[in-house]
């Protein structure tokens, strides 16, 4: 197998970019829900949430941001020659399927809110923490090995 | 005014390394913004009293503290993220400046 510029980009999309961005939406959900219990207890208790319309304008920058970078992200992958790397087509058929449930989720709740001032009152089911960026070395990472050689060189010198 | 001196270094990364890296931390970017977002979400579900964690009954100063603050860093998100999208066009524009380039496919 080659390697390339256009596969290290494409296996750092598919493997850093795309799952921690997968990640940030499943906590902005996850936010944005517990931010709807805090409204509901306000509006509860008698209290105007006089920013309810900022919090709006917050969401929907978000989310446009949010998709801005998927855009990016799978528009590189989907130029098929540059990706030569096959098991990128595999995490993509995986990511594509993953993406639209959360996105269809996340469409479904805002029609649902805009529907009612309240928001939901249910309980959040509490999940794990994001995991850890992976990164995987590749070929074109630093090489600090090198470096260190460079280093001691110098020193015996 | 004088130029800047870089320092000589013993190891420079390449215009390819370089992209890879800044691709790089800007998904790690990404997962420290989920990280807060989640801490954030936690820290509400605790305040608000699903689980009982920190506050029974908070009082309505408590709410609106929180709430405004929530708003806050819903605000600061917001912005890093539109930094990081701009990051990222900057990226790609640069990697693609690098090899659409006559010259450079000759070479190869």
């Amino acid at each position: 197998m080659k390697h390339t510029l256009e596969n290290e980009i494409s296996r750092t999309f598919a493997e850093t970019m795309i799952p921690s961005l997968l990640e940030l939406n499943q906590s902005f959900h996850q936010y944005m829900d517990s931010l709807n219990d805090l409204q509901f207890l306000m509006l509860k208790r008698g209290l105007a949430s006089s920013d309810s319309a900022t919090g709006v304008q917050f969401v929907s920058q978000f989310l446009y941001i949010y998709h801005q970078k998927i855009n990016i992200s799978l528009s590189w992958l989907n130029k098929k020659d540059r990706v030569t790397w096959i098991p990128i087509t595999i995490h993509m058929v995986r990511l594509t399927e993953q993406l639209r449930d959360k996105m269809g989720h996340q469409v479904l709740q805002s029609r649902l809110s805009s529907r009612s001032p309240v928001f939901y009152a249910e309980e959040v089911k509490r999940t794990t923490s994001p995991s850890p960026p992976l990164l995987a070395k590749t070929m074109y990472s630093p090489d600090k090995s090198k470096d260190e050689a460079i280093k001691m060189k110098g020193v015996r010198r | 005014m004088s130029m800047p001196q870089i320092p000589e270094e013993n190891f420079r990364p390449t215009k390819d390394e370089v992209v890879i890296d800044l691709l790089k931390s800007i998904a790690m970017e990404e997962n420290a913004i989920a990280h807060l977002l989640h801490a954030e979400a936690e820290k509400i579900q605790a305040f608000v009293g699903h689980h009982h964690s920190i506050s029974g009954e908070p009082c309505h100063a408590d709410i609106i503290k929180l709430s405004s603050q929530v708003s806050r860093l819903l605000d600061v998100i917001v912005m890093k993220e539109w930094l990081l999208l701009r990051k990222l066009e900057n990226v790609m524009e640069l990697n693609d400046s690098g090899h659409d380039c006559d010259y450079c496919d000759g070479e190869e």
